[in-house]
């Protein structure tokens, strides 16, 4: 697996986490803007660089015969 | 459930932490799979679950009354004349107070939960854009679904004699409920009016 790419989306994944944990002990508008604006975006930003690290590793043990 | 999802987040963020010191762990079948866990099922989840708690928060009449435009439709809640429609709801308890705003002010349709967001979100943007109108007024005319949800299958409703004839209209919404009930907020006279607080 891309070390690099996998550390970067767990490092995203981290902070995206832990952004909207802090978000649901605070209510009002400004609360919501950091959960979704925030917190989900780093989530899926996180989630979709995973996905493309495995992707990768996928086809690259395919090319190289396992 | 804040402190559920905060559990589940947490061991996610644990697990991704031990992950990305040690790739060498996702090698394997076990290691995979827990990656995909912790790094896709986990957030998915808690996110999932944060949207709903936000969503669910966002109907309280505290989180439509904190940002300061709203302040005077706020106090309009607590007009002591019995005429005035939203502070006649508010303090009979015929809408709960704690979500007084969104019962209103949603529509009663099958996309009418997703269109009060949708609104939600506009309004947010306006608040912080700064580009708030001097007077705030509906998208649309207030429509009488959205009163007739609760009062229209009632008896002081269909058996009101000053109903009597207008049924239909004012179900198809030729005649509105608001031409003959009302104000409504009046914000602009609130200041003059008695205020009405629980002791």
């Amino acid at each position: 697996m891309n070390t690099r790419g996998f550390r970067l989306a767990a490092g995203l994944l981290i902070v995206g986490l832990l952004v909207e944990v802090a978000t649901l002990f605070f209510g009002g508008p400004e609360s919501f803007m950091a959960f979704a604006g925030l917190g989900a975006l780093l989530v899926a930003v996180g989630i979709v660089l995973y996905l493309l690290a495995v992707l990768r590793a996928g086809s690259a043990g395919e090319s190289s015969g396992g | 459930m804040e402190w559920i999802v905060t559990g589940i987040a947490l061991v996610s963020v644990v697990l991704i932490a031990l992950l990305a010191s040690r790739p060498q762990l996702t090698r394997g079948h076990a290691g995979k799979a827990i990656a995909f866990v912790a790094m896709f099922v986990l957030p998915s989840l808690v996110t999932a679950v944060g949207v709903q708690v936000h969503l669910e928060r966002a109907k309280s009449t505290e989180f439509c009354l904190s940002c300061h435009e709203m302040e005077p439709y706020g106090e309009s809640l607590h007009v002591a004349d019995p005429t005035w429609v939203a502070a006649n709801h508010f303090l009979s308890n015929r809408v709960a107070r704690d979500q007084a705003c969104y019962t209103c002010h949603t529509q009663y349709t099958m996309f009418g939960d997703v269109n009060a967001k949708l609104a939600g979100l506009k309004h947010l943007w306006i608040h912080y854009t700064g580009d708030i109108p001097e007077t705030i007024e509906l998208y649309q005319p207030y429509n009488n679904r959205e009163c007739l949800h609760c009062h229209g299958a009632a008896r002081n409703y269909l058996e009101n004699e000053f109903h009597d004839g207008m049924i239909a209209e004012m179900a198809s919404g030729e005649v509105s409920c608001l031409d003959c009930h009302g104000p409504v907020h009046d914000v602009e006279s609130v200041d003059d009016m008695e205020i009405w607080e629980a002791p």
